[in-house]
């Protein structure tokens, strides 16, 4: 599925140039976040190449939702920076991270926009790659239209490539759970990002379903498309990721390949506690 | 129905029809913000400050109803761009509670100011200069407005503002940009409609501009619903020709226009008009029972 190569709509401008591509991909420098004395995020550092897959895990409460909006800029750091690319976006506010850094995301709690139907959720995906403003709407330019039939093109294109074409026209929040995770999936791919984050994009679905998601992300593989993804089902992670980090209590306790963290001691130590007799 | 009939029930009803048009365009004021989520209560206060401007314009200075207006948007517009950057940074009941003290603000200074705006006396003699089919004109352009933006990028950037502050901002939405604009365009509107009543009414008093008229533009936009431009029109339509068919419980109107607030809230939270999506929704839901009832259903 070269879905990826379709999605790539003819007016985007190129952002890429302002951007230094010598150093490529996520990094993460010395993140603390800390909710009035709970500390949800201390000293996180690491690295993600351009095109790679991280499988973010850990018990609950552990600070992966935390460090997702961190990234995405919903939420600062009290201390610590992010760079993409080679820049520094800490300081960021959250829609320049996602119009002009290229970060797009899906929420944990399923976020729909209420009341819209599902190609009108896409299309609010696609917003900052769109120019038209109040005086080119009011006055129907033709740039304008022409900029929303091609927006709209595009969009219908991504649901079709997510399997969605028939709920183009329905209201996004009365569809099933799996459907709206699909469709918020689509929406945040639409504006093809340069890093994705999931946030449990397979939490409620069927396995069905869950396939289907991993299929996608898979089919990224070899793309420049940067992913994070935050899941609970083990096999999802350990099939999908070219990294995976484990985080505990806001620490990271593994960084590495799958086959590495899935035996470190730590690891199996946070999940499954640790025994006293050999303690 | 001679052509005299028809003249003189336009004589009899002009300023009834005049009244319902600007209590339409006040909604539609309210429609702006109320789309975008700010759920703003400065509009009767622009309103004031409209119909002042233009009347002090008229009376003083005896330029043409245009300038006044004109001049009354653009002061509102100016005062608007000044208040929005504290009052932007509010959410829910406190952007209320702010919004609603500058309506306090304006109706003090119309009562104090009396050089300017002759105290509670009010402005007497403002001339009449606007018609119904001016202010037919305008409700349809703003109605356009209304309908062309909703269907745009911008539309859909107040709508998921609306609906999901954080998820708009991670598509990449300016939010703090699309809530200015939003509130300026309903700073305007409202401007524009306290100029066109001060045109209409001849008398300005500052007792016009209080908590009731907000409680009255609140029905009209809600009655009708913010899903659909043409809603709050109707709305205002509707409730301002109710006095004509309550007309026994004229002195209870206000008291009635306070239990429509509550009944609508409750039973109509989206109005009277929802929208033509979700109507053409129910309308394909039924019509594809009867269509399909036969076959079975193998669709997932």
């Amino acid at each position: 599925m070269s879905d990826h190569e379709i999605t790539k709509p003819i007016y985007v401008q190129d952002i890429k140039t302002h951007m230094d591509t010598k150093v490529n991909g996520l990094e993460l420098k010395a993140i603390a976040k800390s909710f009035s004395g709970l500390t949800a995020l201390n000293n996180v550092s690491f690295k993600l190449s351009r095109g790679a897959v991280l499988g973010l895990i850990g018990p609950n409460g552990a600070g992966k939702t935390t460090l997702l909006n961190t990234v995405s800029g919903l939420s600062k750091p009290d201390s610590g920076e992010v760079w993409l690319d080679g820049v520094n976006i800490t300081d960021w506010p959250a829609h320049q991270i996602a119009a002009v850094g290229g970060i797009s995301r899906t929420f944990q709690n399923i976020r729909m926009f209420q009341g819209m139907t599902v190609l009108e959720n896409v299309l609010t995906g696609l917003h900052a790659k769109l120019n038209s403003g109040i005086f080119s709407t009011v006055f129907r330019l033709s740039k304008e239209s022409d900029e929303e039939r091609n927006a709209r093109k595009l969009a219908m294109e991504t649901l079709v490539s997510l399997g969605l074409e028939q709920y183009c026209n329905r209201q996004a929040d009365q569809l099933s759970y799996g459907i709206q995770r699909r469709v918020e999936i689509a929406r945040a791919l639409v504006s093809s990002p340069r890093l994705l984050l999931l946030d449990e994009p397979t939490a409620g679905m069927t396995p069905r379903e869950t396939n289907e998601v991993m299929e996608l992300v898979q089919s990224f593989r070899g793309s420049d498309l940067t992913i994070v993804v935050i899941e609970h089902k083990a096999g999802f992670i350990m099939n999908i990721s070219d990294q995976v980090i484990v985080l505990n209590f806001g620490t990271v306790i593994a960084n590495g390949q799958p086959e590495d963290v899935r035996n470190h001691p730590r690891v199996i130590e946070a999940y499954l506690g640790v025994d006293d007799a050999h303690a | 129905m001679t052509m005299l009939d028809i003249s003189s029930w336009f004589q009899i009803y002009n300023h009834a029809l005049a009244t319902a048009l600007i209590n339409s365009v006040m909604a539609l004021s309210l429609y702006f913000s109320l789309r975008a989520g700010i759920f703003n209560l400065s509009a009767v206060g622009f309103m004031a400050l409209g119909a002042y401007t233009s009347g002090i314009f008229a009376i003083r200075l005896g330029t043409p109803s245009v300038v006044g207006i004109g001049v009354g948007v653009i002061i509102s517009l100016i005062i608007g761009s000044i208040l929005v950057y504290p009052i932007l940074r509010l959410r829910g009941h406190y952007l209320a509670i702010a919004t609603l003290s500058f309506g306090g603000i304006v109706q003090a200074l119309a009562l104090n100011l009396d050089g300017l705006t002759n105290g509670p006396a009010g402005l007497i003699g403002v001339p009449v200069t606007v018609e119904v089919w001016h202010l037919s004109i305008i409700v349809a352009m703003l109605v356009y407005l209304a309908w062309i933006l909703t269907s745009s990028r911008t539309g859909r950037a107040w709508d998921a503002i609306r609906t999901d502050l954080s998820a708009a901002r991670a598509v990449g939405i300016n939010v703090e940009h699309y809530r200015l604009v939003s509130f300026l365009i309903s700073t305007a509107i409202a401007a524009l409609g306290g100029g066109l009543w001060a045109h209409v009414n001849r008398v300005i008093v500052p007792f016009e501009f209080g908590f009731p008229q907000l409680t009255f533009v609140l029905v009209n936009t809600l009655l009708g619903g913010i899903s659909h431009p043409v809603g709050p029109v109707i709305g205002a339509v509707l409730v301002s020709t109710m006095p004509e068919w309550l007309d026994k419980f004229e002195q209870f109107r206000e008291m009635i226009i306070g239990f429509l607030l509550v009944a609508i809230v409750i039973y109509l939270p989206n109005g009277l008009v929802t929208s033509f999506s979700n109507f053409r929704l129910i309308w394909t839901k039924v019509f594809r029972k009867i269509e399909t009832k036969p076959r079975s259903s193998g669709n997932e």
